[in-house]
């Protein structure tokens, strides 16, 4: 479990909420009000202030890049560091099995990034926060509008591939969407920033 | 030795004059950087000579190791100012004359107590033209360096903050701009190395012989001479980059571009 005693970034603070394996949260708020700086500080991204506890475990008692490994932001922005698709993952039968599932050619492991389109370049980004994800070690999702890029068809279908991980109590999520539809649709609770504070929507 | 006049001294800057012509004509950038800089150059050069002729009269170690330091700082000033994007605070600074001191300092006291050996091993005579020589070729790397290091950090921020968030470590997510900035730091002297003796004779060699000196004496002294400067800038611009690195990043593994400043 995640817990958020209390976080503060820039301004914007959080106090008191959590995420467990198989949460599906939505986050919402007007443009600027910092969902993304929410997100990243709670990655430990930027700098920022506070007390998380991991599983029993505090976030400045662990090194970041293994917090980073449980605590994982996929930015709305996809960006990549090799020429091919491929020299970004590591289990490349993984990678040929799950493809599919997210309606992606398998062809595109060899594609150069600098030719894949929106979509394809934000379902790959999802796909490589997904990797290594394994029983026993919860991985904690935080996806900046992870399907801003797609249709509706296309973001069912990535709700879909979420939902069986949800539902293993493999990964939790926290996303941020402005689509209310996708929220209704997907989020189990909703959580909003309101008056530069983060706080659960109670239905 | 053929001594120059004063007069062929300003008919040979005449050249720089013709440059800013061009410039003004064409409106091309301005037509002054040149000329100031070669202003600059003449008077430095000439400070310089009075200096080393002092130096060289005096014998005295204190005043030679006032004109190290002297030098030192300036190097790290002018790697300073040629950023576009310097650290903030006194950290560009620091990162630069710290990288330049090790460097040339290594370099300088390993020619003179290995290859060299004068007596006194401080004569001013080599020293200072040593460590000048070390010092200048450093500098362009570290400044070179640096420069790149800061623009591609920048413009890789996002594929580096991606590497972040899966939990690569900060020399991980840097690695390629690392790379690509102690290449361009050292891409200069490569290309000197590689083509000299054969496109060009460099300005030491050149130095010697039209003072007279035995080609293959001048040789070896070159050779020496791009041994050590190429020793020079290599420490000093692996250590400018990768504490620029560290100090652009934080220990939790953030990158920290806002400690750039942006110059006007």
């Amino acid at each position: 479990m995640l817990m958020i005693e209390n976080l503060e970034v820039k301004g914007i603070s959080a106090q008191g909420l959590c995420l467990q394996a198989g949460d599906c949260v939505s986050l919402t708020a007007a443009s600027g009000m910092g969902k993304s700086l929410f997100l990243k500080a709670l990655a430990d991204l930027l700098p920022n202030q506070g007390r998380l506890v991991l599983d029993g475990c505090e976030r400045n008692d662990m090194a970041a890049p293994d917090w980073r490994r449980q605590i994982t932001f996929v930015g709305a922005k996809p960006a990549w560091w090799e020429d091919r698709v491929v020299d970004h993952f590591n289990d490349l039968d993984w990678l040929r099995d799950i493809l599919p599932l997210f309606d992606l050619d398998e062809k595109l492991i060899d594609a150069p990034v600098a030719r894949l389109s929106t979509g394809e370049s934000q379902r790959l980004a999802l796909i490589r926060a997904l990797e290594d994800v394994t029983e026993g070690r919860v991985r904690y999702l935080l996806l900046d509008e992870p399907t801003a890029a797609l249709d509706q068809a296309h973001q069912i279908m990535v709700e879909e591939v979420l939902s069986s991980y949800l539902k293993a109590g493999l990964v939790a999520v926290l996303f941020v969407s402005h689509d209310e539809r996708q929220v209704d649709r997907f989020a189990k609770r909703q959580w909003q920033i309101y008056n530069r504070r983060v706080s659960e929507v109670r239905s | 030795m053929i001594e120059i006049g004063y007069m062929e001294l300003a008919l040979g800057s005449l050249l720089l004059l013709v440059h800013g012509a061009v410039t003004l004509i064409y409106k091309a950038g301005s037509p002054f950087s040149l000329l100031i800089a070669g202003v600059r150059m003449a008077v430095q050069l000439s400070l310089m000579a009075y200096v080393l002729r002092f130096l060289f009269a005096a014998d005295m170690p204190l005043w030679t190791l006032l004109a190290v330091l002297v030098m030192v700082a300036f190097a790290g000033y002018e790697v300073v100012a040629r950023q576009t994007r310097p650290m903030e605070g006194w950290w560009g600074y620091g990162i630069a004359t710290g990288s330049i001191c090790m460097a040339a300092g290594i370099v300088t006291v390993f020619s003179l107590f290995v290859q060299l050996k004068p007596d006194p091993w401080y004569d001013a005579r080599y020293t200072i033209p040593l460590l000048g020589m070390v010092l200048g070729n450093t500098m362009t790397g570290i400044s070179i360096g640096l420069s790149t290091l800061a623009n591609a950090l920048k413009q890789n921020s996002d594929a580096i903050e991606a590497r972040l968030a899966l939990g690569h470590t900060r020399t991980q997510a840097c690695q390629a701009v690392i790379r690509q900035s102690l290449h361009t730091g050292l891409i200069g002297i490569v290309n000197s190395m590689s083509a000299a003796g054969l496109v060009f004779i460099p300005g030491m060699m050149t130095g010697q012989l039209m003072a007279g000196a035995d080609p293959i004496e001048a040789a070896k002294y070159q050779a020496l001479i791009m041994f050590l400067i190429a020793g020079g800038t290599a420490i000093g611009t692996v250590s400018a980059v990768i504490l620029g690195v560290y100090r652009l990043t934080d220990e939790r593994h953030r990158l920290r571009l806002e400690r750039l400043s942006i110059k006007m």
